[in-house]
This record gives C-alpha cells, structure tokens and sequence, in this order.
C-alpha cells in the first residue's frame, strides 16, 4: 500500500499500494479460475470441498502465494504486513480456499522457523509451504480454555522419552490433519505457566484417537483428540522442555490480526442488492438501515486492523490495540450475520434450491459467525486485555 | 496505506491543546455561557495561523485543519473553529454550516462581523442575512436562528460535514479521559469503582467504538480531501458513526461519573452539552441514515467488494 506526500508531509492514506492491488488482483483471478462459485469452504459433507482446497493450495503454492510471508530460504518471498493482510482479506473473503492450510502457514511454519532444530525446519518447512500437509492444533482442554495454562494433558519420563496421556477438544481439522502441535504438561511442581512442552506429533502415532463432534459450524471444525500413552522423544520437542509457555504466546502474536472476518462479511453486504434482486425492493426500511449501518461497521473494523498492521509496522503495537480489534471485528460478524439473516427471510431456516448460492453462504456464514466471540480468545478475555491497559495507572 | 496524521498536523495538534489549556480549558465555555467574548481564543487562533490552512485546496491543510477541530473539541470550544475551517474566505465566505428546514445555527453568533453562509448538504448555499438571538438554552446555548439570502451553487458541504465530526472526536477522547480518571479516583464498596469488572468491560466496549470512529474519521478526511468516488457517502457514513458513537461514550461517561456528571461543575457536562448542536444540527441519527442510503443510489459506498450502489450492485456471488 502507498503513501501519500505532498508539501505537508506523509499524509493519511488507505488505498492499495500498486503492489498491493496488483496482488489482489492476481489472487480474485487464481480463485475465478480454480475455485467454483459453489465453494463456501472445506469443510462440508462433500469430500471434494477438502480435495479442491489441497488442489488450491498447491496452486497457490507454485505461484508463491501460500506463504508470502516466509523468507525467501523457506519458499516465501518476504511479504510486507500489508501484503499479507490483502492475501488475507482474499483468502477469508472467498471462503477460505486454502482450508486448514492457513494455520501451518501462518504461524507453525513460522514458529518452526524461530524455535525449531534443523532436522524439524527441514523436515517440515518445505511440506508446509508446498501446501501438502496439514497440521492442528493440539490447545484446548475440558478444563482448560480461555485459561489456557491450566492444560493437564501430561507427557510423563519414560525411557529416554515421554509418554502422553490427556485429551484435546474443540481440535479443528484433528481428522484430517497429518500432525498436530501438541501442548503439554511436563512439570507439575512448576508454576502453571512454566511447566510446559511441545511437541510436534504425527496424527498416526499409536495411542491417538480422534473423535468428531456434531455441532452447528458444520463438520471437521469440532473434534476431540484423547491420547494414551503416546511415546514421543527429545526429537520431537519444540524448543526447549518446560519453555513452551512463551512459544505459545510468540507464535499466536505472529497473527497479530487474524482471520479477516470483515472481508466476507463486505463481499456478503455488498452481494446483498443484487443477489436479493426484486426481493430488494421490498424489504423494510428498517432493514436497509440496518444493512447501511453494518457496512460501516465493516468498514470501521478493517480500519481498526490497518490500524493494527501500521502499529506492527512502527513497532509500537500494544496488546490492547489488538484487543480493540478483535472486539469490533467479531461483533460485527455476528451483527452482519443477523442482517443478512433477515435479508434472506424464509430462506434463513434452509435454501430449498441448492443454486441459491446467497441464502447458502448466509447460512454458512451466520453458522460460522456464532464462534466468533469465542475461537481465538474469547471477547471476555479481549476486554480484559483492554480495560487493564486502559485503567493501569500510569 | 498510512493510518497517522502528518506530523504538521499533529504538532499544530499539540501546540493548540497547550494554548486552549492555558487560556481556561473547557472554562471558557463556562465563560462564553456568562456572556463573556471570546477575543482571547480569536487571538490565540490567529497567532497559530490557522485561518491560513485552505483545507479545500491543500490536503496537506486539510489534515492540519482536522488536527485543530479536533483540539477544539477537546475543551468543547464555544467557537466555530469546524465552520470556519471548511469555509474559503476567497469565495465571500468566513464560515460555512449545513442545515435545512428551519435555519438554527451553533455558534453563528459568538464572533462578530464573520460572514456566514449555510449549506443544503447537497450543493447548494446561501448567505446568512440575519442572526437571531442565542436560544440560550441547556443544550442549544449558542445556537441561533438565521435568515437566509439567495442560493447559489456550493461545493464545501463536505468538509461542513465531516469537520464537525473532528470536534466530535475531541469532545469524546475528553469525555473518555475524565471517565477513567473517574472510575480510577471514586470509591465505592471500599474500592475504586474501576475495579468492578462489569464498568471495565462497558469501558472496553466504549473505547473500542471511539477507537473505531476515530480511524473512521481519518479514512473520510482521506476520502474527502483526496476527491474519492465515494466521498459524497463517506462523510454521511462518517456522520452517521459519530452520531452513534457519541451516544454510546456520553451514556458511558454520565453512568460511571453517576449524579456528579450532570453538574455543571464537571467537564462532562459541557461537554456532554456542547456536543448536542454538533449532533442535532443539521440531523440527527435517523435523518442522516437515511440521506446515507439515499445518496448511495448514486454514489458508491465503497470497499473490498462491489460498488455498494443500492439496488443496481454488480457484484454478486457468481463472480
């Protein structure tokens, strides 16, 4: 993205750079040649959602564009943070084509670049950036959820390595996956935040059990994973045994931002007029009012993360400012999922024509919407973030 | 893509924030209410130099002259800095505000011998030939009724709109400060009320919202002094967020400040007050609303996707 100069200096600008827009450009043309209309995401009852999306990947991957950000050595080409953000914004606004990928790219690969030995970088780096493997993550415990470092989920001495007993929930892509980034407890005598170890564990190790749960995202989001007496060994540690907890905290805040949320929810408002055709005309002021206020609600959360990104940029960004982020942006998820809820009237409850393509990814998205406030740290736990730095006295 | 003022405008920022400080704060306010003038703050104003900004014509001046709205909200300034500033005196004018219906202006009074005008919104203005008394009322105290003359063709709607909405945004960051020094200092239950998770999450809430209008305010003074296809619609949509979200921060603040925030021997009450012409005048939230959506038959709302036009948008999902 550009910046603006003229006699009073560098002014405010928020358009795309030239690059940027070139980029955009080049990605709304991968996903119109490689990705039907249909698609409204991977993970469906249709195996071939999933297929499309691995075929995506390895598209995107022998154009450079499944992991931008990656130095040059590991298959990337070093994309700046508003690079990244467009490839984001395309991604999330197309129903995220890529699938599981975008975890292994966005922050795996990078904490393996950072934390992990040679033999792991070279082991799994180069799968990860072709686009060919997919990992999960191994976080979420029955007692252990926005209070993260409260995991049990043990990996107990044993011979000249561990054995792991535990469970994971809420683990998405766990039947799918080929490795998981497992979060363990490996000193109980320790302080709850520094007796922790990762471990990199391939999916099909003996003692690893996943099973789906049925919910209303829709399958493959939810699952749990119990692990029994999983041998694992110094070689597949991240990093140091017991230092995970910070691992944990670097790699989450490579994605400063996360999913960008905002960008489907503007391609569904602007879709709204003529998708609903003579429908339009009819709907009630009200509801068009309703439709005009979230399209600047949109609008405001986009900016509300190109406010984060210029923050990275300059290295001044502070946990709160991610926070306020994060709040406006998923509430205004599920603010727009109601109204197109509603737009799309009796067709909310079911689209009885599977080629009303709009009625489905309304569907979809409101479905999707409902996590919002709770995947990724949940809204609670963002407003704590904020109030805290907000009231600490200074 | 740059998310920060220039830092011309943001030390022109700092240096009338100091000057505003030392001549009362929102005293002055106090003071213009008691009837006293208001020749200290014209001369600070002019020592600055900030009726030399030409905002319609230099963006660079542009962002200088939101830098002082916003400064000027700041301390709920009973000045027509906003209306002054999207005025160009080149074209007969030293002020400029938009309303329809019945003629009533903020501030249109307080400086003598300044040539008005009033804007439709849409493209027309016409030349202040009277001003009435101040309505001298709690929240309309230095508003007033005008007469108008003849129109003619106008294109300074725009900045008349959105400029008011950087006055806002100081009104608001005030209103916000005072409340979390408040919530910091008053003790109830034997601690600060700061403590009580429920007000630091309507805090957090709060904060998010004006966070989220002020970069909204920078977008449309980006739209606006860079001649956006969108423009026309940036600024109601601007509008629109300012009117929301001041209401969400003043209901805030009174509820954290309790019975102390309606006396006037608080802040917040000016400018709680102050900001009621800013958000009445020329319409209030529901008429703005739907100017926005009128406009948008015309003019896009623009973003990641489609040309936002109501009823004829080319995107759809088929691609």
């Amino acid at each position: 993205m550009h910046v603006g100069v003229d006699d009073g200096g560098v002014r405010v600008e928020f358009s795309d750079s030239e690059r940027s827009a070139a980029l955009r450009e080049e990605l709304r043309a991968l996903v119109r040649e490689h990705v039907p209309p249909t698609f409204l995401g991977a993970f469906t009852k249709n195996p071939q959602d999933l297929e499309l999306a691995q075929s995506f990947c390895r598209t995107l991957a022998e154009k450079g564009q499944l992991t931008p950000a990656w130095p040059a050595e590991f298959g990337g080409y070093d994309a700046t943070p508003w690079e990244q953000t467009v490839v984001r914004e395309e991604m999330w606004a197309h129903f995220e084509p890529r699938g599981a990928q975008y975890m292994g790219v966005n922050w795996v690969g990078p904490a393996l670049m950072r934390f992990g030995t040679e033999q792991q970088k070279a082991e799994h780096l180069g799968r990860i950036a072709a686009g060919t493997v997919i990992w999960c993550q191994g976080f979420s415990e029955p007692e252990a959820g926005s209070d993260l470092a409260s995991l049990r989920t043990a990996a107990v001495p044993d011979g000249d390595g561990w054995r792991i007993d535990g469970q994971k929930v809420w683990t998405s892509y766990a039947t799918m996956a080929d490795w998981c980034f497992l979060l363990t407890r490996t000193n109980r005598d320790a302080a709850k935040h520094k007796g922790i170890t990762i471990f990199l564990v391939p999916m099909d190790r003996p003692g690893i059990k996943v099973v789906p749960i049925d919910a209303m995202v829709g399958p493959h989001h939810l699952n749990e994973v119990f692990f029994e007496g999983v041998p694992v060994t110094q070689a597949d540690v991240l990093g140091e045994v017991d230092a995970g907890w910070s691992i944990v905290r670097e790699a989450l805040a490579f994605e400063r931002v996360g999913i960008a949320r905002y960008a489907r929810c503007d391609r569904l408002l602007n879709a709204a007029p003529a998708a609903l055709g003579d429908r339009w005309a009819t709907l009630p002021d009200e509801l068009k009012q309703r439709w005009v206020t979230a399209l600047i609600r949109v609008r405001e959360a986009r900016l509300l993360a190109y406010r984060v990104i210029d923050l990275v940029e300059t290295g001044t960004v502070d946990p709160a400012d991610t926070a306020a982020y994060r709040i406006a942006a998923t509430q205004t998820d599920q603010e727009v999922a109601e109204v197109l809820m509603d737009m799309v009237e009796e067709r909310a409850v079911g689209a009885s024509d599977p080629a009303d393509l709009f009625a489905r990814a309304v569907d979809d998205h409101w479905r999707y919407a409902q996590a919002a406030t709770v995947a990724s740290g949940s809204i609670e736990v963002q407003r704590l973030l904020l109030s805290r730095s907000l009231l600490k006295t200074k | 893509m740059k998310t920060q003022l220039t830092e011309d405008a943001l030390e022109l920022e700092r240096v009338m924030d100091t000057a505003l400080r030392r001549l009362g704060g929102v005293d002055l306010a106090r003071a213009a209410e008691a009837g006293a003038g208001v020749a200290d703050v014209t001369a600070v104003l002019g020592q600055l130099d900030v009726w030399d900004l030409r905002p319609r014509t230099s963006p660079g001046d542009g962002e200088m002259a939101a830098a002082v709205c916003r400064a000027a909200g700041r301390v709920a300034l009973p000045y027509p800095v906003a209306e002054r500033l999207a005025a160009d005196p080149d074209e007969g004018f030293d002020a400029i505000a938009v309303a329809t219906g019945p003629a009533r202006v903020n501030l249109v009074g307080v400086v003598p011998d300044l040539r008005w005008a009033v804007s439709d919104g849409v493209g027309s203005r016409a030349p202040v030939v009277s001003v009435g008394p101040a309505l001298g009322t709690k929240l309309g105290a230095l508003v007033s009724e005008v007469e108008l003359g003849e129109s003619e063709p106008d294109g300074s709607a725009r900045l008349a709109l959105l400029l008011p909405c950087w006055t806002l945004l100081g009104m608001l960051e005030t209103a916000l400060a005072v409340t979390r020094r408040h919530m910091l200092d008053r003790r109830q239950f034997d601690q600060p009320i700061a403590s009580f998770q429920a007000l630091q999450f309507r805090l957090a809430d709060t904060t998010t919202s004006f966070q989220a209008f002020e970069e909204l305010t920078k977008y449309t003074l980006w739209s606006v002094l860079s001649q956006q296809p969108g423009a026309a619609v940036d600024v109601l949509a601007c509008r629109v967020a300012a009117l929301e979200v001041a209401e969400t921060v003043f209901r805030t603040s009174h509820q954290m400040h309790g019975a102390v925030g309606f006396c006037d021997e608080v802040d917040l009450s000016w400018l709680s007050r102050y900001s009621q012409p800013i958000r009445r005048l020329p319409w209030g939230l529901s008429q703005t609303r739907s100017r926005l959506l009128q406009t948008m038959t015309d003019v896009p709302f623009t973003g990641l996707h489609g040309d936002g036009l109501v009823g004829s948008a080319n995107q759809s999902l088929t691609r």
